[in-house]
């Protein structure tokens, strides 16, 4: 049962993968172009800062989940070194962590179900091309969500064994 | 002034126990605001809800994963080893002249890479092999790639300055133009450091190969398209062609094309770039999330005018509040990562920054001080125990030990304090591009 889940939610990640993969292509691709078509043919592309906020928002959300899987999250650590010499007390420290980490996601998914449901309420609309905004943050949420989904399954599979891998390459 | 006390003790707790710094930063600001906030945790969540969305979804942020894709795409193109065959060719025959070539590449590189760590590592596959060839100390050179590679997040593009600028809503393609003579002087600072351990320890570092002027032209052909690129890029940014968001595709696009030129890309590392930009992009913005909440903390404490009142008690002048500040920053950043160090501390120091007497101009203030904050980050990827960059090398030379890397450093090190003084107590020369291109 276990091992089908981690099968099936490893799969759904590399899905998402790959979407945030095409999202920042698409936003390099989008940039590039638009710059070539405003001073090579004096033509700009309309409504490219609404495609660019939404496609840096898939970008972010869909890869998102990835990191939390991967436990990349930056993290500081300054207090696990005693933790080592105690390898229970050191399991249930990372377990506790995951399961913060799940409900923070959680709540993050609730944040951005919050905006969504003010969005429609107030029927906000993006800048130029005055799209709806309530169903790209509902999509958001939705990522947010699943990407807390998958990390508790991930965590439920570790039971508190999962390494994380601090620190970032600026 | 007290919430925050607590608040900021909580997040060290938190943080310091292993839990995701963003999310820590988040939990604490929204605990912190809802306890300040006469709607409780309503006014949190809404506040929470807007902060992450304005962040994740505004077009003007779409410039870090763009410079970061960039980065990822120009390392892949294995430029590295043209850079530093280029810098051999024209020092290489000086004293030092394979660290001195080391600097230079590492300078080169980060002008396109925007990152330490991967000018690091980078360099440390292409000159540390080349130095041991030529009986260079493992400390020294191992030393040289680290420190080099710290350049990489001042000479821009650089992703700590474009957090910065995020984080402080300061003008991006000014903190480019600013961060680009300190680049310069500080790996003049490196070339000198060089001079100095080559004339205290001449068999460190021995003389490399003597190559012809023909020779060394013809190298040039090697990285043409590169310092075209960078031309291209800050050039529009500079000069109001492009905005740094524009500046970012272009260069990311411009770099894939080299990369291809250069027969370096396939659709597998194709793929695996784009997916590795957009990890480190949700990496950084899930920080950002928690920064910008932490924000609102301080804001709706009021702290930025009680610190502010706090030091005016204490009599200190403008100038000695940066001294403590930087002192601060040189402390912390020997324990928490140069990263974390700046998302943890904008949020609390610029407004402090901001509301001092500082003899700059009340606009470039938070310029100047951005530049500042990033040559202390810089200085933190090398000072033990926590320093990115040398665990990085270690990671690469498993034969050379963590103390022999530091003692390699040393020189360095001093040579990255005296310049961050000279920064400190001459603005002038930070803001000096800035000015001239206002």
């Amino acid at each position: 049962m276990t091992e089908s889940f981690t099968k099936w939610s490893t799969r759904f990640s590399l899905v998402l993968r790959y979407i945030a993969a095409a999202g920042i292509f698409a936003l390099m691709a989008l940039v590039f172009v638009s710059v070539f078509f405003r001073y090579v043919l004096n033509s700009p592309i309309l409504a490219t800062e609404d495609m660019m906020a939404i496609l840096l928002g898939i970008t972010i959300f869909t890869a998102v989940p990835n990191v939390t899987l991967t436990r990349s999250h930056i993290s500081v650590e300054l207090f696990v070194a005693p933790f080592r010499h105690f390898p229970a007390l050191d399991r249930a420290r990372r377990a506790l962590i995951d399961l913060g980490v799940i409900c923070v996601t959680f709540f993050m998914g609730y944040l951005m179900y919050l905006q969504a449901t003010r969005q429609f309420d107030r029927e906000t609309e993006s800048f130029v091309m005055e799209w709806d905004l309530w169903p790209v943050t509902t999509a958001f949420a939705v990522l947010i969500v699943i990407g807390g989904g998958l990390f508790a399954l991930r965590a439920f599979k570790d039971r508190g064994d999962g390494e994380t891998k601090a620190g970032i390459d600026l | 002034m007290i919430d925050l006390a607590i608040g900021i003790v909580a997040l060290l707790l938190l943080a310091g126990v292993g839990f995701p710094l963003g999310f820590s930063l988040l939990t604490v600001g929204v605990a912190g605001f809802a306890l300040n906030h006469p709607r409780g945790l309503d006014a949190a969540a809404t506040v929470a809800g807007q902060q992450i969305l304005e962040l994740a979804a505004n077009f003007q942020f779409a410039v870090l994963p763009l410079f970061m894709l960039m980065g990822v795409f120009v390392t892949k193109s294995g430029i590295a080893d043209n850079m530093y065959d280029v810098a051999s060719k024209w020092l290489g025959q000086l004293r030092g002249g394979l660290a001195l070539s080391t600097v230079a590449a590492c300078g080169g590189m980060a002008a396109i890479s925007g990152s330490s760590m991967a000018t690091a590592a980078t360099m440390t596959k292409v000159a540390v092999p080349a130095m041991r060839r030529y009986n260079y100390d493992d400390a020294f050179s191992a030393g040289t790639v680290a420190a080099g590679g710290t350049i990489g997040i001042l000479i821009p593009p650089s992703g700590a300055l474009i957090i910065y600028g995020l984080l402080s809503e300061t003008d991006i393609a000014k903190l480019f133009m600013a961060g680009l003579v300190p680049g310069v002087i500080s790996v003049l600072f490196y070339i000198v450091a060089i001079q100095v351990v080559c004339i205290i320890k001449p068999e460190w570092a021995p003389r490399g190969d003597r190559t012809t002027f023909l020779q060394k032209l013809i190298s040039l052909k090697d990285i043409w398209s590169i310092a075209a690129l960078f031309l291209l890029i800050m050039g529009g940014i500079f000069m109001g062609v492009f905005t740094a968001s524009e500046g970012g595709g272009v260069g990311a696009g411009g770099a894939l094309l080299i990369a291809i030129m250069r027969r370096r890309m396939n659709l597998n590392i194709f793929v695996e770039s784009l997916a590795e930009a957009a990890k480190l992009t949700a990496t950084v913005f899930s920080v950002g999330f928690g920064a910008l909440m932490l924000n609102q903390f301080v804001n709706i404490a009021g702290a930025p005018q009680e610190i502010l009142i706090f030091i005016d008690q204490l009599g200190f002048s403008p100038w000695g509040v940066v001294a403590v500040i930087l002192v601060c920053f040189v402390i912390l950043g020997t324990i928490i990562d140069g990263p974390a160090m700046i998302f943890l501390t904008v949020p609390i120091f610029v407004p402090v920054i901001d509301g001092l007497a500082l003899p700059i101009e009340p606009d470039l203030k938070l310029i100047w001080w951005g530049i500042i904050m990033v040559v202390t980050v810089e200085i933190s990827f090398i000072t033990p125990p926590i320093g990115m960059n040398v665990f990085v090398i270690k990671s690469m030379l498993p034969d050379v030990s963590l103390g022999q890397i530091y003692r390699g450093i040393i020189a360095f090190f001093i040579a990255d304090l005296a310049r961050l003084a000279l920064f400190v107590c001459f603005p002038g020369i930070v803001l000096w591009l800035v000015r001239a291109l206002a």
